[in-house]
């Protein structure tokens, strides 16, 4: 089976982009902010990360 | 045709792996690289109640803006094309079911991953999760839970075009 991919219009696809890209900025910044004034939380993150990419094995 | 409604946790790596990208930053992203690869060849679905938790936390902890995360929703679902499950059950079905669960088996996490179970089950979707309550505890209830480890391997043997492959999966 293959699925049918929607075919986004080119706008559509430069809107996405540009939402990703803002979205990265503040994500990066978060993950700063979480660095230097919440440890706690910054480790949570990456320790919830490793542990999916672990749970779904090699 | 087997068709996974998957959990939250699994979803949302997809929307980390875009950010990480535009940063230009290199992180281990083996379970969204599964994700994009093998909706190619098997079906998945989301729901309201998934699309509801992605949401939250995008705008919880990040604060995006409300068309940044509608435009990032919009290309997860162009990208993995997942079909969108409706939920045709009342709330009072879906809690009735989720009431004969916890009162019959002791659930210690909060009900959302057992929303998302009912909402498996009442469209016959294999539910893959990575919450280990709901794995050990509620085949009983509905059998068609499955790991992330068994989905993995699932696919693996799928896509093995060895005829004589040994298709015992279970995790």
């Amino acid at each position: 089976m293959t699925n049918d991919k929607k075919v986004l219009s080119k706008k559509e696809r430069e809107e996405i982009e540009k939402a990703w890209e803002r979205m990265a900025d503040k994500f990066w910044k978060t993950l700063e902010y979480w660095k230097k004034h919440n440890p706690k939380k910054y480790r949570k993150f990456w320790r919830d990360y490793k542990k999916l990419e672990e749970a779904f094995g090699s | 045709m087997e068709r996974f409604y998957l959990d939250t946790n699994i979803i949302f790596s997809y929307f980390l792996k875009k950010f990480f990208e535009k940063k230009g930053k290199q992180i281990e992203t083996r379970v969204v690289n599964f994700l994009i690869n093998s909706s190619k060849n098997i079906k998945y679905a989301v729901s309201i109640l998934v699309k509801a938790e992605i949401i939250r936390i995008l705008k919880s902890e990040f604060g995006f803006e409300k068309e940044d995360i509608e435009k990032a929703w919009k290309d997860f679902i162009s990208e993995i094309s997942p079909d969108y499950i409706t939920a045709f059950q009342t709330v009072e079905e879906i809690y009735n079911e989720i009431v004969d669960i916890v009162s019959t088996t002791p659930i210690k996490k909060r009900v959302t991953n057992l929303e998302h179970l009912i909402i498996a089950k009442k469209n016959d979707l294999i539910f893959v999760t990575g919450d280990k309550e709901i794995i050990s505890k509620c085949k009983g209830f509905y059998d068609k839970i499955w790991s992330y480890n068994r989905l993995r391997k699932f696919y693996a043997i799928r896509n093995d075009l060895k005829p004589q492959k040994n298709d015992n999966y279970d995790q």
